[in-house]
């Protein structure tokens, strides 16, 4: 599996980060950025060195109400929360509406493990690897709520293990998993079957 | 890519996705699957059909191919008969020795001989002119002949210009001239603009038929200088400055002459058979001659009898080497133990081979059907 930080479609696609490794770090050393940005006031020296702050918290809620605590260096893989955080919205419980307390539970987690330092790229894939090694409709799950959170890392794992998963299938299997209701008649499918029929062989 | 997504966005049906799954998500799905899985899946939905065989998803569905850190699906095709050879197949030791192979026909315009692939779009010599085809998806193209008289002494490269978002073709000849010097014609068609243009073209070196493409040029081995202070080296031919650039000097190695170029991870690797070793340098930064690296200098012991040549054609993911031996024999070299496995040919006459990718792209970019 690659690790790039694939962004959503409308920008830039050529932009590539290959381990998961570098992102956690680049976000620790932007964490370090903006938090010395905030105690500019108080700090006298250059931002070499952080100033001791606690760890901050931010707390997510489930569609059911339930409530997920994660640390900031972990939640910042998120867009959604890291513009939340740099607003100071995120002092209150977040509503995630569309996430469900199972999911979140293990978006949390692997947030977590992504932040952690000192993690060697094989073991970190390994993980990752059985991280998605579940039903497909909790990797269709993941990636709904990767999205909404626009956690780059999960979206590119998730959307690649479901490519992998139907990159065999037929068409009929296609329509199913995706719950598609065809909208060619037998005729039209026939035609489009025949153009391109080498590809079935 | 956000014109993509506004256009399929604002004409969205209600083909209903499991989980609320968006466009964008679809479209992020689907550009990591395999070219031939994406023209099976055609046939899902009206849709889909309209997605895949829009050139902005051909063209996003590229960019993911090269990102990807295994190398992407390739094949081998080869002229004389027209066929496409799996090659990764062939390393698969559960198949059995024969190639494995698919004949496509094109009619009236069986090619002659290869002008060069990138992008999976492989240029072919046909007999009254050029066709560019994809052999993923089946589209052909067929160009104008150009005013360079084709002979077999003519030379062929194919390639892109990403400023232009173009692809071109080179067909070039050497003649002797009155004077009793060799002189070069050479002509440029572009894909985009749809015309040939001659080309000024001043001490051009005699190419081989065939460059190979990388990074926005086309690349020939060349014997520069003349007797003893002959020289090898890669002369690449820039696609958007239409002009020959500097020479990029090769390694000299004790009895050996690199004749092939092919492209290997991403670099130039030249190689040699020579009858008693297996030579291979791969240039790990482009244009830097101090950055040529030797891969292998292997004793080979039996390699197959040639008489013409050895090209090497394709490097497979568990790193053995396919190479069309003269015009009859494909095999599959080992490096790591020097031992080889061969696969006969179907040959009519000359046969030329290239690697391509799969890909959606169409010969027709841009330019009217």
């Amino acid at each position: 599996m690659r690790y790039l930080a694939l962004p959503l479609l409308s920008q830039n696609l050529t932009e590539s980060t290959a381990r998961a490794q570098t992102l956690s770090l680049y976000l620790q050393l932007s964490l370090q950025v903006s938090l010395s940005q905030r105690n500019e006031s108080t700090m006298s020296s250059s931002s070499s060195s952080l100033p001791s702050c606690p760890k901050k918290v931010v707390t997510l809620k489930s569609s059911e109400g339930e409530t997920f605590e994660i640390e900031e260096i972990a939640a910042l893989q998120s867009k959604t929360l890291e513009n939340m955080i740099d607003e100071n919205c995120a002092d209150t419980p977040i509503p995630l509406p569309n996430i469900k307390g199972k999911i979140l539970a293990k978006v949390v987690e692997y947030c977590n493990k992504h932040a952690e330092v000192g993690v060697d790229a094989e073991s970190l894939r390994a993980w990752d690897a059985e991280f998605v090694n579940v039903e497909n409709t909790t990797v269709f799950d993941y990636i709904l709520a990767a999205n909404f959170l626009e956690i780059p890392t999960l979206l590119d794992l998730t959307c690649q293990s479901v490519a992998d998963m139907i990159k065999g299938k037929t068409p009929a299997e296609i329509e199913k998993t995706f719950n598609i209701k065809s909208a060619f008649t037998p005729e039209e499918e026939e035609q489009v079957r025949r153009e391109n029929q080498w590809a079935f062989e | 890519m956000s014109s993509m997504k506004k256009q399929f966005a604002e004409t969205s049906q209600s083909s209903a996705v499991a989980e609320n799954i968006t466009e964008d998500i679809i479209i992020d799905i689907l550009s990591r699957l395999p070219a031939k899985s994406l023209m099976r899946f055609k046939c899902v939905s009206k849709r889909w059909l309209s997605l895949i065989s829009d050139q902005c998803f051909a063209k996003l569905h590229l960019q993911m191919l090269s990102l990807e850190t295994v190398a992407p699906s390739q094949k081998i095709i080869k002229s004389n008969p027209l066929q496409i050879i799996d090659y990764e197949a062939l390393d698969n030791d559960e198949v059995n020795d024969h190639v494995v192979v698919e004949s496509h026909d094109l009619g009236r315009d069986e090619p002659w001989g290869l002008a060069g692939s990138c992008h999976g779009l492989v240029s072919l010599a046909v007999y009254n002119g050029f066709l560019v085809y994809n052999p993923t998806t089946r589209e052909s193209r067929k160009l104008p002949a150009s005013n360079v008289v084709a002979t077999y002494e003519c030379f062929h490269g194919f390639g892109y210009i990403s400023t232009t978002d173009d692809y071109k073709l080179v067909h070039g000849a050497f003649f002797a001239a009155d004077d009793g010097s060799v002189e070069c014609v050479l002509e440029i068609f572009s894909l985009r603009y749809g015309s040939w243009r001659r080309v000024p073209s001043k001490d051009v070196p005699l190419l081989d038929r065939v460059g190979i493409y990388l990074n926005g040029a086309v690349h020939w081995i060349v014997d520069r200088g003349s007797g003893y202070r002959t020289e090898r080296a890669i002369i690449p031919f820039g696609l958007a400055t239409e002009t020959f650039e500097e020479a990029i000097p090769i390694p000299k190695v004790e009895g050996v002459l690199f004749e092939g170029v092919v492209i290997h991870e991403g670099c130039l690797l030249i190689c040699d058979v020579t009858s008693i070793s297996f030579e291979a340098w791969v240039m790990n930064e482009y244009g830097k001659k101090e950055s040529w690296t030797r891969l292998f200098s292997i004793p080979i012991d039996g390699f197959p009898d040639h008489n013409f040549y050895v090209i090497p054609i394709a490097y497979t993911r568990s790193g053995k080497i396919v190479f069309q031996i003269d015009v009859s024999e494909m095999i599959l070299f080992n490096p790591k133990d020097g031992t080889y496995k061969n696969y006969p040919i179907e040959e009519h006459h000359n046969v030329e081979s290239a690697i391509y990718m799969e890909t959606l792209v169409s010969p027709y970019i841009g330019h009217e059907q």
